[in-house]
């Protein structure tokens, strides 16, 4: 089973939290993925030089300026607005 | 009837886009319950839009898609339309604008009859893990549809549309199409614009189509490939004319099975049928070629774990604040985002999160993510070795035929495995039809694909085309009885 802590960071990192009745089978899922993953260790790559990037990016376009979304738009899916802006809780 | 046919039956007003818009929505009425392929049906919209199909229809301006009932899956945006991802953290989610696909068939005044079932964010191989329930496949709605996009393949299996618009990260369009018995088929990485659609894994995500035949998929891929100023991915290799090949000879065309996905892990009986396909070729006279992809074993772990890493990335913009479910749980800043996504989020996505994060953590980087790419480019060059000697590459579709619904719901590394044929396709950013070759012993469809060199889409469908037509193919009717 993967290890608590490995868990605890994992979360934190990714913004997720785990109840204690999930912790359990949350640590054996990753236990079995990170194994799975483990595959690629066995992969010889001392043919290949520090990185690879494996996209093509067609041409870039111009930097130009182009219409965006209105307010109405760009709020129109949020549950919580306060005279147009995104609500947030109070941070300072 | 295929699109052309179809084509042709409503310019010489045989049948109203109305009249053809309303048998599909009595359809969908009847059978979609029974097989949850559709998230959204939109029958006003849908009805609208096959009324402005006739106008053009009658001014004879029609193009090939004109007045023809389609769906697109839910993580494509269509303005004013709810565009789900099939997860609770969207399920209000409304686009203010449509993805290039979705305005390129409303261009064409095709007629969108909903958004389809999928994988949650399209992280699955079952259309099973969606907010919305699970997607039942048509020939036994015991069994699953297969995914990502579980609900385009069941929708156009069971004739609920005519071609659906999938998305294609690991085998999202292939293997549903597999497990459906329909044709799917996954453009060359570049081909189609992703403007719009909520992203899982950008290098590898690409848009394409589930149909009943091969060329009804290019004729829909005809409409919406192309460059576009908002996807720098986009090629101009990409020229369309899909149908080119359809009806030519096939003589001469050489066809590379690797031995790698005829080994230990692939069923008996899906080997033989893709034997059996792959001697219907040798009779039409094509070039069998014996070759070898030697880091196919590699290729899902590598998979995996870049696909996790871009989806960890991806997925932090839902925060609960700016779009997406919001909890209602806390005062404090951090834990709203932290409660958000883990209350909005199901439990695949979330371990998928976790391990992008993993594989990205210092101390893991080199290990994970940076030696998966190097895999990357070694399967790249592989196959570029293979299409030196060949024209396309023969292989399953997938290790087995539909599972039994469950079978893979506590063990997602079983689920994993089941991406064995597909995944190293999306690595190598080239294109891939699969179609159905065979049935197994309780009677579900066996998908083989054909692969093709980088933006020859027109050999692969030539291919698929010549198979299809003198293959017997069974109807699914079990959601019917």
């Amino acid at each position: 089973m993967a290890d608590k802590n490995l868990i605890y960071k994992l979360a934190q990192l990714s913004k997720l939290e785990f109840k204690e009745q999930e912790l359990k089978k949350i640590s054996e899922d990753m236990d079995a993925i990170i194994k799975f993953a483990d595959k690629v260790k066995e992969f010889d790559t001392k043919a290949f030089g520090e990185k690879y990037d494996a996209v093509e990016y067609g041409s870039l376009r111009d930097d130009e300026c182009i219409g965006g979304l209105t307010n109405k738009e760009a709020t129109l899916n949020i549950q919580e607005k306060n005279n147009g802006c995104f609500a947030v809780p109070k941070v300072i | 009837m295929n699109i052309p046919k179809l084509r042709k039956a409503l310019n010489e007003h045989k049948i109203s886009a109305l009249e053809l818009t309303e048998v599909y929505i009595k359809r969908i009425k009847k059978y979609n319950q029974k097989l949850n392929s559709y998230i959204t049906v939109c029958e006003e919209e849908a009805i609208n839009a096959a009324k402005t199909a006739q106008e053009i229809i009658d001014n004879g301006d029609a193009g090939i898609l004109t007045g023809i009932p389609v769906s697109i899956k839910d993580n494509i945006c269509t303005k004013g339309i709810k565009t789900t991802c099939a997860s609770k953290m969207l399920c209000d989610f409304v686009s203010v604008y449509d993805a290039t696909v979705s305005e390129k068939l409303k261009e064409n005044f095709s007629v969108i009859l909903g958004k389809t079932n999928m994988d949650e964010f399209g992280m699955g191989s079952t259309s099973q893990m969606s907010y919305y329930g699970g997607v039942k496949n048509p020939y036994n709605i015991d069994y699953v549809s297969g995914g990502s996009s579980g609900g385009a393949a069941a929708s156009v299996s069971a004739k609920l549309c005519l071609a659906s618009l999938g998305t294609d990260t690991g085998g999202s369009i292939r293997l549903p199409a597999s497990f459906c018995g329909v044709t799917g088929l996954k453009p060359t990485y570049g081909t189609v614009s992703r403007y719009g659609l909520i992203a899982f894994a950008s290098s590898f995500d690409q848009i394409g189509v589930c149909a009943n035949s091969a060329v009804d998929c290019a004729c829909v891929l005809d409409a919406i490939y192309g460059v576009d100023k908002n996807d720098l991915t986009t090629s101009n290799k990409a020229k369309g004319n899909y149908t080119s090949k359809i009806d030519r000879t096939v003589k001469g065309v050489k066809i590379g099975i690797p031995k790698e996905f005829f080994g230990d892990g692939i069923d008996d009986g899906v080997k033989s049928a893709i034997l059996n396909a792959a001697n219907y070729y040798k009779a039409m006279g094509c070039e069998l070629v014996e070759c070898s992809i030697p880091s196919l074993e590699y290729a899902l772990g590598a998979y995996y774990i870049i696909s996790s890493a871009e989806a960890s990335s991806n997925l932090s913009r839902f925060d609960g604040i700016r779009f997406g479910f919001r909890s209602d749980k806390d005062t404090d800043f951090n834990n709203l985002i932290k409660h958000s996504r883990s209350e909005g989020f199901g439990d695949e996505v979330k371990r998928r999160i976790m391990l992008g994060n993993y594989v990205l953590s210092s101390g893991y980087y080199d290990e994970y993510y940076n030696r998966a790419q190097k895999i990357c480019k070694k399967i790249k060059e592989e196959y570029a070795q293979i299409f030196k000697m060949c024209d396309v590459i023969l292989t399953p579709t997938a290790p087995t035929t539909a599972y039994r619904i469950g079978e893979t719901e506590n063990n997602p590394v079983k689920m994993y495995l089941g991406d064995i044929c597909t995944v190293s396709v999306n690595i190598a950013g080239l294109p891939a039809i699969s179609t159905t070759c065979g049935y197994d012993e309780n009677g579900m469809p066996i998908g083989m694909t054909l692969v093709g060199k980088p933006f020859d889409e027109c050999t692969i469908v030539g291919l698929c085309d010549c198979f299809e037509k003198d293959f017997e193919k069974k109807e699914a009717i079990a959601y019917e009885l």
